[in-house]
């Protein structure tokens, strides 16, 4: 008995080897073949005993069978190595390498087909010219970029496009991570996207990831990646395509946020308005700084721009030469020291040039041509929201100013008439009786209430100065126009001695017009009117900054030693002519509603509070709140 | 003569109110500057007023909601309620909360003083 060993010897090894492989006899026979090949076409050994290998080939590749048959039955070898397109049980195609060798089986002369299954290679229907071609096109010629890592976060192939668009050759690249090319929010991205491919976890096969250039540049790219296997299906990297959507994002972009910025009722003051379109176009351009000069002045600023820097001859720069948009890609430090990208837009309304909105950045070239031209759309659009959110706010005030002057001619000065229509209708009745102390006494009161319809005018007046002041309000500083209302008050009550004392730093800034220090004086004069004669006047001022619903506000409180103000009846004092506050509607004429009217038109608010909290008759504590300037 | 009770925190339409009604001889029981104050006063009366004059503009209480709480005394039943305002839109809720006249403002005291007395006669 021989010791050499058969092929049967070797079958346990041949089924774990990756490679197909099945022994043919008489041309096409098939007579084994090892698990692997099983695997790869779903056949059982059954399934296999009725089929020849040209019933296991494509049809368009029987020929290549027919051909080989034709060849050796002429006693010639055919090529050792070929490609098959094997058909499965399930119907679906295998794509082989094959290597043939001949060799005996059972006594038989046959042939060994060693198979490698290729199918996972890309573009298995087209011809090895045309997939060369395609590469190339790729590598070389495509809109497309084409990034291979190998899941370790380096490069291990980069296209001309992408090296193109990064600024470094494909050698640099490789010389650093993946992620050095990556802005930051991208880094995380895609490191977890690479973790989870080496860890064998499902991961999103479509991503966005924001490149920088060598410049600082970031370009957003749609990225469709997958891994890439070795022909034993081990994972040896991954093949991103990389796809530019930085315009089209932008625009995006650009609609909601002009979108958001037509909803009027988000903002209820035009310089919030502004600080928040600047801020997001700053971010949307992937710039540092900018500014928004309008109607004079400038409403909105991100950053430090240099000393000598003008807007308003900015703007008359560009009214000159009649560009809407103007565009600089190098050095800027005439506007900002580090600036080296900057894009410049006038801003129309009623059309005509009255501002603009510019932002800049430290990136050089940062703004491309495509660029230039949405911000212009932009800025076109945005002047036409700011348009539409003014008129609105104006028709509100207006609606409302409207409203109270109504509310005061039809109730206060019809009141006042019907009081002396009817005195004079009883004078005219008691003319008879000559009693004069009745007469007095009916004329007195008469020239009572028109002395008070007088005030209701004074009033009116106050109330159009108010409409007049929401289109100037400025910053003011509070000490200052504290201290002019306390030495006016101090002048109105002297001999009596007024102790006012204030807590206030001198470059507190607010929100605010002219009529502020109305509203200090009213306030302050109620405090000492309704100080009685008998107690020391003291009153004390004090003002801080305080943060209320994220934004920045300035708290004056005025405490008072006063009569105070019974707890039920404190919020009647701010409603218009709720008689409560007789006591404030004398004197000044400006009552506590229009000390409400004057601070909601700053957008701020007015309250009471006990100076001890649970007994009133111990003083008053007003308190003021308004826009940090 | 009828019994009225005042409510007008006006000074000087009370005064005038006072001085037209003694003309046509009526008395004037009590005057409120607001509803709250009337509610009160008015729930201790033990002959209720024949008519009450409620104005409707007022601090605290306005004359709406003192017609309101008015329902719950019993000088709802008895006195005449005269609503006076210079507003003309709340004239169907005055009248739906039973008040018996609505007097728009502006109008002549002394025929306001007459009105009183024809009405009182009903």
């Amino acid at each position: 008995m021989s010791d050499k060993p058969t092929l049967s010897s070797f079958e346990h090894f041949f089924d774990v080897t990756p490679q197909a492989i099945i022994i043919v006899q008489d041309f096409h026979n098939v007579v084994y073949c090892n698990k692997t090949f099983m695997d790869m076409t779903g056949y059982t050994l059954n399934d296999l005993e009725p089929l020849s290998m040209l019933d296991l080939t494509h049809d368009d590749d029987k020929h290549i069978i027919e051909e080989r048959i034709r060849v050796r039955k002429s006693g010639v070898d055919p090529p050792r190595n070929f490609q098959l397109r094997f058909v499965n049980k399930d119907g679906s195609i295998s794509l082989a390498n094959i290597y043939t060798e001949a060799i005996t089986f059972n006594g038989v002369p046959s042939r060994i087909l060693l198979g490698v299954n290729i199918s996972a290679e890309p573009l298995i229907d087209q011809s090895p010219e045309l997939v060369t071609s395609l590469i190339d096109t790729l590598s070389h010629h495509s809109e497309l970029g084409y990034w291979v890592d190998d899941i370790n976060d380096h490069t291990i192939f980069i296209n001309d496009r992408l090296c193109e668009y990064l600024g470094y050759s494909m050698e640099e690249i490789r010389k650093g991570t993946v992620s050095d090319f990556l802005h930051p929010d991208s880094q995380e991205v895609y490191l977890q996207i690479t973790k989870n491919r080496r860890e064998g976890k499902k991961t999103a096969s479509s991503y966005e990831l924001i490149l920088i250039n060598k410049n600082g540049r970031p370009n957003t790219f749609s990225v469709v990646g997958s891994l890439l296997y070795d022909r034993y299906q081990n994972p040896i990297g991954s093949v991103g395509f990389f796809s530019n959507i930085e315009p089209t994002k932008k625009l995006s972009l650009v609609i909601s946020t002009l979108n958001k910025y037509a909803l009027f009722s988000r903002y209820k003051d035009l310089s919030s308005f502004w600080k928040n379109v600047l801020e997001d176009i700053i971010n949307l351009y992937y710039s540092e700084c900018g500014m928004v000069f309008l109607d004079g002045e400038v409403v909105a600023e991100q950053g430090e721009f240099t000393a000598n820097m003008s807007p308003q001859e900015i703007l008359e720069d560009m009214t000159k030469s009649g560009d809407l948009v103007k565009h600089f890609q190098e050095d800027c430090s005439k506007y900002h020291a580090s600036a080296q990208s900057l894009l410049i837009a006038t801003l129309h309304l009623n059309q005509r040039p009255a501002g603009f909105i510019f932002i800049c950045s430290s990136i050089p070239k940062l703004f491309l041509r495509a660029d230039v031209d949405l911000f212009l759309t932009f800025c076109n659009q945005i002047t036409l929201n700011y348009e539409h959110h003014f008129l609105y706010l104006q028709s509100e005030e207006e609606r409302e100013f409207v409203s109270v002057l109504l509310d005061i001619l039809s109730h206060d000065f019809l009141n006042a008439n019907t009081s002396v229509h009817g005195y004079l209708e009883l004078i005219e009745q008691s003319l008879d009786t000559e009693d004069l102390e009745r007469f007095k006494e009916y004329v007195v009161r008469s020239l009572s209430v028109v002395g008070r319809s007088e005030r209701i005018l004074q009033t009116v007046q106050q109330l159009s100065k108010i409409q007049q002041e929401r289109k100037a309000r400025r910053s003011i500083a509070v000490f200052s126009s504290l201290e002019n209302a306390i030495e006016l008050q101090k002048a109105l009550y002297h001999p009596r001695i007024v102790n006012v004392n204030i807590d206030c730093p001198k470059k507190l800034y607010v929100i605010a017009g002219d009529l502020l220090q109305n509203v200090f004086e009213n306030i302050l004069n109620n405090a000492i009117k309704y100080t009685p004669e008998e107690r020391e006047v003291k009153i004390e001022v004090s003002c801080k900054p305080v943060i209320l619903d994220e934004e920045n506000f300035v708290e004056l409180r005025f405490i008072d030693h006063g009569i105070g103000i019974p707890d039920e009846i404190k919020p009647s004092f701010f409603k218009r002519l709720s008689r409560g506050d007789h006591r404030f509607q004398e004197g000044t004429g400006l009552g506590l509603y229009l000390a409400r009217v004057i601070i909601s038109s700053y957008n701020g608010n007015i309250v009471f509070e006990n100076r001890v909290s649970d007994d009133h008759s111990q003083g008053t504590i007003v308190v003021i709140r308004l826009p940090e300037g | 003569m009828a019994t009225i009770y005042i409510i007008d925190d006006e000074d000087s339409i009370q005064f005038l109110y006072k001085e037209a009604f003694a003309l046509e001889g009526h008395k004037i029981v009590g005057i409120a500057d607001n509803g709250m104050q009337a509610i009160e006063e008015i729930d201790k009366f033990r002959k209720c007023p024949d008519i009450i004059i409620m104005d409707h503009r007022m601090p605290i209480k306005n004359g709406l909601d003192t017609l309101k709480d008015l329902q719950k005394l019993k000088a709802f039943s008895k006195s005449k309620i005269l609503f006076i305002t210079a507003d003309p839109t709340v004239r169907e809720e005055a009248s739906k909360l039973g008040a018996a006249l609505f007097i728009q403002k502006p109008f002549s005291i002394l025929q306001l003083a007459k009105i009183i007395t024809e009405l009182n006669k009903k």
